[in-house]
């Protein structure tokens, strides 16, 4: 077992698409695995079975049982992230040591406002 | 609430265990391996075949098997025959082949199925009635264990002649039970609350 970890510079959770998603992934394992990935991705959570969407992947090999890497990807322009009472999708960093798919994730907002899109808010009113 | 607190979640769901009364694992496997690794799992919508699926998944990696588990898209009133093939091509010798969905493969389909699977360890399959390969395991619900899934999911206290009620009403499909229960908590209503059913 052990433990990896994501986490996002100056822990910026809300990125703009175009804007670039920075940060640093870390491991400390007590087995070295065959390899590491890491992935950009979005996934939904709600009533029905849940989807998944990998944008972007960095395999890196085998790298010992201890260590950290620096990412940086780019926000992509869709699919934006949203909630409703049904679903919701949320954007990902994680990164993965196989065999085995020990992670660790931290989730982000890709939006262009300062939060994800609430489908539950009622629309404007048209005049 | 928003669909990712919702604690009935379908993520939150598939993650529970089987379960059922006198159920072990030991036992389910020792049958396994009794009916050299040719089993059907029996029972009717929403009454675990899947969950038990799930779970011989990941009991049959730790013996050491290369895995394959097909669900085909409950739209789909047949599995594609080129996705049989997909799911019987390089096959190794430790490799477990666990078929969720039996009904909708075609005879012609399943013959095939039958003589890829010769050489391998392990073909178990889910279906609703009995027929194609010795039963393994017959999945049955009762209004406890939807109890005690909800319990496990949201931490609180149910009417037990609310939850006995439900699970009439669900015809004991505790899948489309828990369901209700999703569109309750998404709606604001309290878990021990006995209105707002559909």
């Amino acid at each position: 077992m052990g433990e990896l970890r994501v986490d996002l510079d100056g822990e910026r959770t809300v990125f703009r698409p175009g804007e670039r998603i920075r940060g640093t992934a870390s491991w400390r394992l007590d087995e070295p695995p065959e390899e590491f990935e890491l992935r950009l991705f979005w996934f939904t959570e709600g009533k029905g079975d849940q989807d998944v969407g990998v944008v972007e992947t960095q395999a890196l090999g085998a790298a010992g049982t201890f260590g950290e890497l620096e990412f940086d990807f780019t926000a992509p322009e869709a699919p934006l992230s949203f909630s409703g009472q049904l679903i919701t999708l949320i954007w990902a960093v994680e990164l993965v040591a196989n065999p085995g798919g020990l992670a660790g994730r931290r989730n982000l907002v890709i939006a262009y406002g300062d939060r994800e899109i609430d489908i539950r808010a009622d629309p404007p009113e048209v005049p | 609430m928003r669909a990712a607190d919702n604690p009935f979640r379908a993520t939150r769901v598939d993650a529970l265990d089987y379960r059922a009364p006198g159920f072990e694992w030991r036992a389910l496997l020792e049958r396994l391996d009794g009916l050299g690794g040719r089993g059907v799992v029996l029972g009717p919508r929403g009454s675990g075949k899947s969950t038990l699926l799930r779970g011989l998944e990941e009991r049959l990696r730790d013996r050491g098997h290369e895995v394959r588990r097909l669900r085909p898209d409950p739209d789909d009133a047949l599995i594609a025959q080129r996705q049989l093939d997909r799911f019987t091509s390089a096959l190794s010798p430790t490799t477990a082949l666990l078929l969720d969905g039996a009904d909708r493969v075609g005879w012609r389909e399943w013959r095939r199925l039958c003589l890829a699977a010769r050489p391998l360890p392990v073909l178990v399959v889910t279906t609703h009635r009995r027929g194609r390969l010795p039963t393994l395991h017959r999945c049955s619900t009762s209004a406890e264990i939807l109890t005690e899934l909800l319990a496990e999911l949201d931490g609180g206290r149910h009417d037990p002649l609310e939850v006995r009620a439900l699970f009439r009403q669900h015809r004991g499909n505790l899948r489309t039970a828990l369901r209700q229960f999703y569109d309750r908590a998404a709606r604001g209503v309290p878990a021990a609350d006995g209105r707002g059913g559909e």
